[in-house]
């Protein structure tokens, strides 16, 4: 390895062979983008038509996953339909990534311009609920592994904890609200965090250290905390450890 | 005929001009697709997904950047996407203990150095590996990965570099003996 810490020798040639593609099928995939572009809507509108393409583009862009076409995930696609409007009605809408270009979301996210949310005594309330509990346990775990970290010994129950958030996590990402650039960019800055956690070293290992070190600056580095709990409700939830 | 006379005809549903862009880039996007899903029907699959996207939002590219880097910024969005929706099929349907981390394996149980360090490049954090794979694999630049990835440069040199200690650890002694 170089000085700048790039590859070198050997090594490189086998980096460059990973997942090393095939022949590109051309023609059968132009075939195949004509076809879409064609019949999908917006795709042949005019310059000047009222037609959303972004619109269009968003009903299409992401792949639909054969999960959709699995009657047996229903149920788990209603638990997440469940956390979406959670986060609709809650305080999504206040997520800000002060990382990227400043412009903050706010309002984007909440369905049909709800953005004051519902009263108490709504129906939304368990759902607000659901929304702010996960939040507020992702908060506390990384606090708590905040400190851990610093007395250099990782609990671990934190880790079977980040791993159960990380699934919660993945359900979130996979809602429609995730899209939204300060939601997608707090849960992508959370899944990377938690990832880690979870498959952190045994104790004892000596790639330990190294590992909280590196969790630890991305948690600073990426302002995780804050963010958590900017976008958390005023009013405390339970957070369970 | 230049990219910038192509683009707008294309934007009027010049099919010519479509075509002409995919032929441009195709090959890229598809290398990118792939080196990304390491499996065909993935990569085709998010090939034509980045194409489609792009050619449909052609009106929102402003020129700012090249429109290989929009187009590259896409593909990889796309792919994130859809590996992340595989990844979730996988725990839904083997269950988390199984696949919580598909790509991780004991790299002292694969002996060939080539498969050890491909088995420790996929145990990689995404958006580690993502970053590994546009600079060491496929020679991007901390400029480009940033702005494909919408992140500051030094967020790009701080995943490169982690994802390179982490593949190091994960080799032991053969990332030194062959490097």
């Amino acid at each position: 390895m170089s000085e700048n810490g790039d590859w070198s020798g050997p090594m490189k040639e086998l980096i460059r062979s990973y997942n090393d593609p095939v022949e590109v099928p051309r023609d059968e995939m132009w075939a195949e983008i004509h076809a879409r572009l064609g019949e999908e809507p917006g795709a042949e509108a005019e310059p000047g038509d009222d037609v959303s393409r972004d619109d269009a583009a968003d009903a299409t862009v992401v792949p639909i996953s054969s999960a959709r076409r699995h009657s047996w995930l229903r149920p788990t696609l209603a638990a997440a339909a469940i956390l979406v409007i959670g986060v609709a009605v809650g305080r999504w809408s206040a997520i800000a990534d002060p990382g990227l270009d400043g412009a903050g979301e706010v309002g984007s996210v909440a369905a049909g311009g709800e953005a004051s949310g519902p009263s108490a005594g709504d129906t939304g309330a368990p759902f607000q609920l659901a929304a702010a509990t996960y939040l507020a346990q992702t908060e506390s775990l990384v606090t708590l592994f905040r400190a851990d970290s610093r007395t250099g010994a990782v609990d671990p129950a934190v880790r079977e904890w980040a791993r159960a958030l990380l699934t919660q996590t993945r359900v979130l990402m996979e809602t429609k609200q995730a899209e939204e650039p300060g939601v997608q960019a707090l849960l992508e800055d959370l899944e990377l965090v938690l990832v880690q956690i979870s498959q952190l070293p045994a104790e004892g290992d000596p790639r330990l250290d190294a590992e909280v070190e590196w969790i630890g600056e991305d948690i600073e580095a990426q302002a995780i905390l804050p963010r958590v709990q900017a976008a958390q409700p005023q009013t405390p939830v339970y957070a369970g450890i | 005929m230049n990219e910038v006379q192509e683009i707008q005809q294309a934007r009027e549903g010049d099919e010519l001009a479509l075509r002409s862009l995919y032929d441009r880039h195709v090959d890229r996007v598809f290398r990118l697709a792939y080196r990304m899903a390491g499996d065909e029907d993935a990569a085709r699959e998010y090939t034509q997904d980045a194409f489609v996207r792009a050619f449909q939002r052609l009106d929102q590219f402003e020129g700012r950047a090249a429109f290989s880097t929009w187009l590259h910024s896409i593909t990889v969005s796309v792919c994130m996407n859809g590996l992340r929706k595989k990844k979730r099929m996988r725990e839904r349907e083997w269950g988390l203990e199984d696949v919580s981390d598909p790509g991780r394996m004991d790299p002292a149980a694969t002996p060939h150095l080539k498969r050890r360090l491909h088995a420790a490049i996929d145990a990689l954090p995404e958006l580690y590996r993502t970053v590994f794979l546009l600079y060491d694999v496929e020679g991007y630049r901390h400029e480009e990965i940033a702005e494909m990835l919408d992140v500051a440069v030094g967020t790009s040199k701080a995943r490169l570099s982690r994802a390179r200690a982490q593949l190091r650890a994960a080799l032991g002694d053969l990332a030194g003996e062959y490097a």
